[in-house]
């Protein structure tokens, strides 16, 4: 067998070239800046955009109406949408595609994963809702944009085993919830709701987050570079002592560490989705090693970029801060990085 | 796809051969591209099967296989020479033949080399006749390397070499010296020095073994008595030294990094050595299976990720150039977090042994544990030797995230 590539394929580097001018076109960082004053948490006219394109179908296999493209198209979709904090729902449209693939009849439909329950663990056995001859009750928090979802994928027990189940928003109570990155988002309540059972069970959905994470992953290192190449910019430019302060050795090095960081990230998320495309046993060790990896260098650029921009950095008006933000929320989304890290040694059997 | 298909046939090829060819006695013996045999006037001593695995090779040109076949190798492309890499990586074994003539003065000869060097010293490395050393780093010339003070002068058609290198691997093994010197005392710092190719066993030569904190080391210190080099040994132009081995440097790095990728280099009693096992051995289970002492467990899984990394990384960087990309700046991060990775990993093998892991000599202490004591220490050299991590941030800094230079900030690096 011929090992797994972590190249991109031409045809690939052309979509990634595609998926940055979209991003740059319809969704540029000051767009983020604007939705937020304004006070919004969803994007429903760039997602319309983006239904436009052809985007939600990008993770649905093709007898699903899918574009029979892989993971790795998957993930430059998210890494140019993370790259400038872009409000849409596609990570959902991961989440989902394979365990409701329905979910695609509909297109540009935001249907929404409620798995989580107790936010201090992604164990998807945590959770107390239950369903009982087509009836579901239970909390689900911060089930990522269920403001907007026009339905629901929502795991309960059934008896001794876990399932899942569709359940339209009109059956939901949905609490939005405004974070510090202004992502649509909100805890979902379920009062004894009509529930219909979808043909699968607690090892999709576990595949299913493993998917979720690697394209949250992406997402992540997109808004991560992007904040990266913000600040080498500012340490060329800014003059202080009469020297750019990027000719300092002490940031310098500094720089080159989170760099060296970006560069094992990038290769973490390339593993996760190459592993992932081709179905390989390690996908979801990989998966985990990326939430980890990505998660913790993220926060670093946020941290070292706000302390090497100084003063402006910790205004509001620069937007450094709002990747920070938005890196702190991911580290909780879909599993903490303490977590990963213990999911990951108890696959490789440390 | 034709091409695809070429290589695996080739792929096929090299699986037939292993499997006709190499000694048993070597799969899954190899854990670094340093490991192996390194031809030489000491060959002879080698272990048998490495030998016979170096003969079984050099028949097909396969101890140099991405060198020309003029100079005793098969022309293989490289996507080629790195599937045949590949292949003896996944079975464990060695390659043919290691060391710097294949690795480092081999690939600059064949850019930089005069016709009559190509032909004098190449075949020789591919045979395994002669076996190099490179001599570089001096008393006064570390980190700031073009400060170094060997000289050579001019006369006649010879050079006259007078001074002293230092941190020479296995220079009292080595038949021949690649060296930097100063043929220009007069030019600014890096525009007076030559690379120059001279025999060890020229009269005026003499080695020093250099023992470390950790005990005996393969370094030497390299004295230069009014040593006579021929003048037609200067590899590229007189007085361009600096250029032909700063390409070389850059080689050198991609190697360490691989090198830590694939675990490390290490003492054979650390062969199949293991955080993790170590760690069971002495902490415990929990009910789950897991290493009983969870901050223990938490280091070690943060090593052994970054380990998965860094093999990410240097598969990513492969895998780009098997599609013709050069290599990019993923590769020039590998020697700076391999390094400091490794070393990370010998103070936590320490850590897990306690105590056990103090011993110096005596049979109070097991082999393995006095083993692992040694490799600990020799592993704080790992940020030093070929470049230190400083040096390394310095060359990122400015060459890769193209950060200005300042007035005062030390001259970039080679």
């Amino acid at each position: 067998m011929t090992p797994i590539s972590l190249a991109l394929r031409p045809d690939q580097e052309e979509f990634r070239q595609m998926a940055r001018e979209v991003v740059a076109a319809e969704a540029p960082l000051r767009r983020f800046r604007a939705q937020r004053d304004a006070g919004a948490t969803a994007d429903p006219q760039l997602w319309h955009r983006l239904v436009a394109l052809g985007w939600p179908a990008l993770p649905f296999a093709e007898e699903h109406g899918g574009l029979g493209l892989s993971m790795m198209e998957v993930c430059l979709a998210t890494e140019a949408l993370g790259s400038t904090l872009a409000q849409h729902p596609l990570l959902s449209t991961v989440l989902v595609s394979t365990l409701d693939p329905e979910a695609n009849a509909q297109v540009g439909a935001i249907v929404a994963l409620a798995w989580q329950e107790d936010t201090r663990t992604a164990d998807p056995f945590r959770i107390r809702a239950t369903h009982h001859q087509g009836r579901l009750t239970g909390e689900k928090r911060c089930v990522l944009d269920a403001p907007s979802a026009e339905s629901f994928v929502v795991s309960a027990w059934e008896g001794d085993r876990v399932g899942l189940f569709r359940v339209s928003a009109a059956h939901a109570t949905v609490r939005p919830l405004t974070r510090i990155d202004h992502r649509d988002v909100g805890h979902v309540y379920f009062d004894n709701a009509p529930a219909e059972p979808l043909p699968v069970g607690l090892h999709d959905l576990q595949r299913a987050l493993d998917r979720g994470v690697v394209a949250l992953s992406a997402e992540l290192l997109g808004g991560a570079e992007a904040a990266f190449a913000m600040t080498l910019s500012w340490l060329r430019e800014r003059e202080q002592f009469d020297a750019p302060i990027g000719s300092f050795q002490a940031l310098q090095h500094r720089a080159v560490d989170l760099f060296a960081a970006l560069e094992l990230s990038r290769s973490a998320v390339l593993g996760a989705a190459a592993a992932e495309a081709a179905g390989a046993p390690n996908a979801s060790a990989l998966a985990s090693l990326a939430k980890v990896q990505v998660d913790e260098t993220a926060l670093r650029v946020g941290k070292e970029s706000i302390q090497m921009f100084g003063g402006i950095g910790m205004t509001d008006e620069h937007d450094i801060g709002l990747f920070y933000k938005r890196a702190a929320v991911v580290a909780e989304t879909l599993g903490t990085a303490a977590f990963h890290r213990d999911r990951w040694g108890r696959l490789m059997g440390i | 796809m034709a091409a695809v298909t070429e290589l695996d046939a080739f792929r096929h090829k090299v699986r037939a051969f292993l499997a006709e060819a190499a000694p048993a006695s070597l799969r899954g013996s190899a854990t670094t591209p340093f490991q192996g045999f390194w031809g030489g006037r000491l060959s002879a001593g080698a272990n048998p099967d490495q030998r016979l695995w170096f003969d079984r090779c050099l028949a097909r040109g396969w101890t140099v296989p991405h060198w020309p076949r003029r100079y005793g190798g098969a022309d293989l492309p490289l996507d080629h020479y790195q599937a045949w890499k590949e292949e003896l990586a996944a079975q464990g074994l060695p390659l043919p033949l290691v060391g710097f003539g294949l690795t480092m003065i081999g690939p600059i000869l064949l850019a930089e080399g005069s016709e009559a060097q190509k032909a004098q010293h190449l075949p020789r490395i591919a045979q395994g006749e002669v076996r190099w050393c490179q001599g570089y780093s001096e008393p006064g010339a570390g980190s700031d390397l073009a400060s170094l003070r060997t000289r050579a002068v001019r006369e006649g058609d010879d050079f006259i070499v007078n001074g002293q290198k230092t941190w020479t691997s296995h220079a009292d093994e080595a038949d021949w010296i690649f060296c930097l010197v100063r043929t220009d005392p007069t030019a600014r710092k890096q525009a007076g020095i030559s690379f120059l190719l001279i025999d060890m066993n020229s009269p005026g030569i003499r080695t020093r073994p250099i023992e470390l904190i950790s005990g005996s080391s393969p370094f030497c210190e390299v004295f230069f008595e009014d040593v006579q080099v021929a003048v037609t040994h200067v590899v590229g132009p007189l007085h361009d030294g600096w250029r032909v081995a700063k390409s070389l440097l850059a080689h050198e790095r991609g190697m360490v990094g691989e090198s830590v990728a694939a675990g490390g280099a290490r003492a054979p009693e650390l062969q199949n050595y293991s955080l993790a096992a170590h760690a069971r051995e002495a902490a415990g289970v929990d009910n789950e299976g897991r290493i009983a002492d969870p901050l223990l467990r938490d280091a070690i899984l943060r090593c052994e990720m970054d380990q998965a990394l860094m093999r990410l990384t240097v598969q990513r960087a492969n895998d780009r150039l098997a599609l013709g990309h050069p290599p990019g700046a993923e590769t020039s991060t590998l020697k700076l977090v391999g390094t400091e990775l490794n070393q990370r990993r010998w103070e936590l093998a320490a850590r897990i042994a306690g105590a056990e892991g103090l011993g110096w000599s005596g049979d109070a202490f097991a082999e393995r544990d006095r083993a692992l004591t040694r490799q600990w220490l020799r592993s704080r050299a790992n940020s030093i030797e070929g470049g230190t991590s400083e040096i390394q941030r310095n060359i990122l800094a400015r060459s890769v995230l193209g950060l200005p230079a300042g007035p005062k900030s030390p001259r970039k690096g080679p």
